[in-house]
Formats: structure tokens, sequence, C-alpha cells
């Protein structure tokens, strides 16, 4: 098995996860489907980082940004997102992606937004008082962001099945 | 074209056009773009105006499969850099330097 494919199917399985978490019926807290979509999405891109080459892959949790503007020039991709000859159209679809690629990326620890909010680990700023992710909305990635995201990253995980 | 290139490029050469032109067509803000000469895979660097600089100092590209119906027959190797990096970030060690950079245009 190579890296990229272990990556892969790490994605899906997290994928998965997520999934399970987003059912209605489940009570588990937000920041739980949160983190597995930012894990999904993650190895994913690492996945792609890592096919052209047998080398440990870095320990980096960015690089989804650039991986989506590399889609661009992937006419593959294109068609199979369903833009058959929409280029514009697949150039917005993708630009509308950003925010919430942006947003879901900082949920990583290791990354984190300037006030210290993540999926994974209790937080502190000077002004504030202690947060942990379990009681913490997110308000700032809306549902329809996280649907729309996680749409996304399901297609893709088709489109390339390994 | 005016690119010189050896005969055992061309699969590779005509798939980086490929690349190339569906990027223009899709987005304007890209403005150069680099092959690097492989016999098997594309190796293709993509600058914009409006990405922000490498914080690794590294091209780190994607590398996405074969596609035939695509005119993709070879893994593509595609990295986007700012231009303000251009030229300036150190290349994948398979890819060479950058004194073998092949600047593609129409």
């Amino acid at each position: 098995m190579t890296w990229s494919e272990a990556f892969h199917r790490q994605a899906s399985s997290d994928f998965e996860v997520f999934k399970h978490f987003s059912r209605q019926s489940s009570p588990v807290a937000i920041c739980h489907r949160l983190h597995y979509l930012q894990m999904a999405s993650e190895k994913l891109v690492k996945g792609f980082l890592t096919r052209g080459s047998d080398e440990v892959p870095k320990k980096t949790h960015s690089g989804l940004l650039l991986f989506l503007r590399t889609l661009r020039s992937n006419p593959f991709v294109r068609s199979r997102l369903g833009f058959s000859d929409k280029h514009r159209k697949f150039d917005a679809y993708l630009k509308g992606l950003q925010p919430v690629a942006e947003a879901i990326e900082l949920l990583a620890p290791a990354l984190g937004t300037k006030n210290g909010v993540n999926a994974e680990y209790p937080w502190s700023t000077s002004s504030g008082p202690i947060q942990y992710p379990a009681n913490y909305a997110f308000r700032h990635i809306s549902l329809t962001e996280i649907v729309r995201f996680a749409d996304f990253i399901e297609r893709l995980l088709k489109i390339y099945p390994d | 074209m005016g690119i010189s290139y050896e005969p055992q490029y061309k699969t590779t050469h005509d798939q980086a056009l490929v690349l190339m032109r569906e990027a223009k067509q899709t987005d304007p803000n890209f403005v150069r773009f680099y092959w690097f000469p492989h016999e098997q895979e594309v190796r293709l660097v993509e600058v914009a105006d409006d990405v922000p600089t490498s914080e690794t100092g590294a091209v780190e590209p994607f590398y996405f499969p074969p596609a035939p119906d695509y005119q993709m027959p070879a893994l593509s190797g595609v990295a986007v850099i700012s231009s303000e990096d251009d030229r300036r970030l150190t290349l994948p060690a398979a890819w060479g330097d950058w004194s073998s950079a092949v600047e593609l245009s129409e």
C-alpha cells in the first residue's frame, strides 16, 4: 500500500464517522462532527500530496486552499463534479467553498483561529473564560456551509476511490 | 509555440498544455505556467497573483491520477504558487531545478 492509498482510505473512514455523527438522532456535540470533517479533508488532501512520492509525508495540517486552487486546471474533476463546459461556474463553485474550507482547516488545534477556537481541546483567551469544544456552538460555520463542504469532500472521495 | 523539447516528452507536454488552457479558462488570475519535462508524468507549476506566499519555501505539488478520456493520459503533478514566489521556491527533488523549467504559452 502507498502513502496516498493509506491517506485516502483513512479519509474515507473519517468521513464515515462524520456522517454517523451527523445523523439527526446523533446526540454528539457539533465539535465532533467538525473534527472528523476536518480530519477527512486533511487526509484527502494529503493523499493527493503523496501520490507522486514514496516519501513519508510532512506533518502539516494546511494545504486545503491550495488544493482547491489546483482543481481549477483539472477537466476531469470539473466534469465529474457536474460542470461539463461551465468553467466560470466551476470557478465560482470552488471560490464559494474557500471560506468554509478555511474555517474547517483552522479547526485543527495546530493551526487554530486567533481566539483559540478549535474542535479538539479547551482554550482560553485573555479576556474570556475557559471554553471547551463540546460546549461551543461554532456559529462562525453555518450548517449550510458544513453540508456544502461535506458534499464536496464526499464527491471527491467517490471521484478518486483510492 | 516556439518551445523546443525532446520527442519523448510529447505526451506530457501536450497534457501540460491541456491543464494550462483549462486553468486559464476557469480562472484569469493565473499569470504564468512552468512545465518541467518528464517522460511519464506531468510536472506543472501554476503561478497566480492572488495566492499567499509559501510558508514552507517549497513547491508542493498535488498529484492527480491519469484520466485518458480527458486528455490526461499521464499522472499530473500540479502546484500553485504566488507570483511573489516565482522561481524562488525549492522544487521537489525529482523535478530538478528551475533552469529546466519551460514556460508555457499559447
